[in-house]
């Protein structure tokens, strides 16, 4: 039990650090690469043990969002973002539910539910995030291409960003 | 109370998530300015556009007061109009008398294609109307109020093989009758203007006063034709173009003149002598 808060508080604190210190600074100049930019930090909550009360989801999804937030200067975007996901992420469970339940210990890592399954529920969850997190950060559905091209693109990178270390970190619990 | 504490429980991620969003969205507006500049424009065109769909309908509904006011506006401009023309008003034998009244009414239905068509008036004895009083509209002679009742009237209207008008060629002084002999709406002939009167296309037709039921100078139409007649009769046969179509007219004013019995009697002692 104490195991798994110590993990997900190293997990918040590390993964709000790469975001705003690193992860931010990096941009890429000229034509569709300015359209890149990574998005790892969601990883938090979706890995998340199954058990988590889905109120306690939605309030740490808020606070890790406000944090982020007041790196980027951008105060409720990620949070908002954020939030959304969180919620998004209890029907996704739901929805994507085995045939005889999940273990509630464990959390939906990589190695707990298989390339298949992972890939699916990582995909469709950080394809939700970018497309509302690039929606909202525009507020008007005017800078529609805008909108998609950097969902696009930043779905991309992050995606197969956060695949690869869920290879590399093998997580059992 | 306990019915809405259990909702709460059973849907508090619900709420939460909700209640989350508007904190976010609420951040969102107060601390970044390009999101808050997007946010009050739409709103301010959101909420222009809704004020304009309520004015809008508002004024819709308000269409028929206007309509009603504007009507006896109409009528009560029509009625200073006519009566400066009067001979007592020119003369000044008593600048507050008022010959002829106008009083605004609707056309509620008609008749156009038949040889004697009718037009019947919402308005009947209630207001006032009688027999043999003058319709105008606003373009021109309507016609002649036949039978009242008491709250419709029938119009004989220029369009009617019956209708005989008293007409006069402006600033010429001959005088005849304008009858309908086509069945199209828009001609009329005029009788009864000798031979040696001069006369063009284009003459203005103007009612002559002469009947006392419409006044003076109500204008009809224009000369389009004249010809002398074959049979050997001493007058013109003129076509009348007239100015408006009387298929089109919805509103319509009654005149009443408040000396036509004052002349009609002269007239009558004069005929029974």
């Amino acid at each position: 039990m104490n195991k798994v808060v110590t993990i997900n508080i190293i997990r918040f604190i590390v993964l709000v650090l790469l975001q705003s210190l690193v992860l931010r600074r990096i941009t890429f100049d000229g034509g569709s690469f300015g359209f890149i930019h990574f998005i790892v930090y969601p990883i938090f909550i979706l890995l998340l043990p199954f058990r988590t009360p889905r109120e306690i989801v939605l309030v740490l999804a808020f606070i890790m969002g406000f944090c982020i937030d007041l790196f980027y200067e951008s105060l409720g975007i990620h949070a908002a973002t954020l939030v959304f996901t969180a919620y998004i992420r209890g029907i996704i469970l739901k929805l994507m539910e085995p045939y005889g339940g999940y273990d509630n210990d464990k959390s939906p890592t990589l190695s707990n539910m298989g390339p298949a399954w992972f890939a699916t529920y990582l995909g469709v969850l950080m394809a939700i995030h970018t497309f509302f997190y690039f929606s909202v950060e525009a507020f008007s559905f005017v800078f529609i291409f805008e909108i998609i091209m950097n969902t696009l693109f930043s779905f991309t990178v992050s995606f197969i960003l956060l695949y690869l270390s869920q290879m590399i970190i093998r997580n059992r619990i | 109370m306990r019915n809405l504490l259990l909702l709460l429980l059973k849907n508090g991620v619900h709420f939460i998530f909700i209640g989350l969003q508007i904190l976010c969205f609420y951040l969102i507006i107060n601390f970044n300015n390009s999101q808050r500049d997007i946010y009050f424009n739409s709103s301010r065109l959101f909420v222009g556009k809704m004020n304009q769909e309520v004015t809008e309908i508002n004024d819709y509904l308000k269409l028929k007061k206007i309509t009603d006011s504007l009507s006896n506006e109409n009528a009560s401009l029509i009625q200073q109009l006519i009566n400066v023309d009067t001979e007592t008003a020119r003369l000044g034998v008593d600048s507050n008398h008022v010959q002829y009244l106008v009083s605004p009414a609707k056309i509620c239905s008609k008749t156009l294609n038949l040889r004697n068509n009718y037009f019947s008036i919402c308005a009947g004895k209630r207001n006032n109307i009688q027999p043999n009083m003058g319709v105008i509209s606003s373009y021109g002679v309507v016609g002649i109020i036949k039978n009242v009742s008491n709250n419709y009237a029938t119009v004989l209207p220029l369009n009617n093989s019956l209708s005989r008008t008293s007409c006069t060629i402006k600033n010429k002084n001959y005088f005849g009758n304008l009858v309908w002999k086509s069945m199209n709406p828009m001609n009329m002939k005029l009788e009864g203007i000798p031979r040696h009167a001069r006369i063009a296309v284009g003459d203005s037709i103007v009612t002559s006063g002469y009947s006392a039921i419409f006044p003076k100078n109500l204008s009809i139409g224009t000369i389009s034709n004249f010809s002398f007649s074959d049979e050997g009769s001493g007058n013109y046969n003129i076509d009348v173009k007239m100015h408006y179509d009387l298929s089109s007219i919805e509103n319509v004013f009654v005149i009443n003149n408040t000396m036509k019995a004052e002349i009609d009697s002269l007239r009558n002692t004069l005929t029974n002598e």
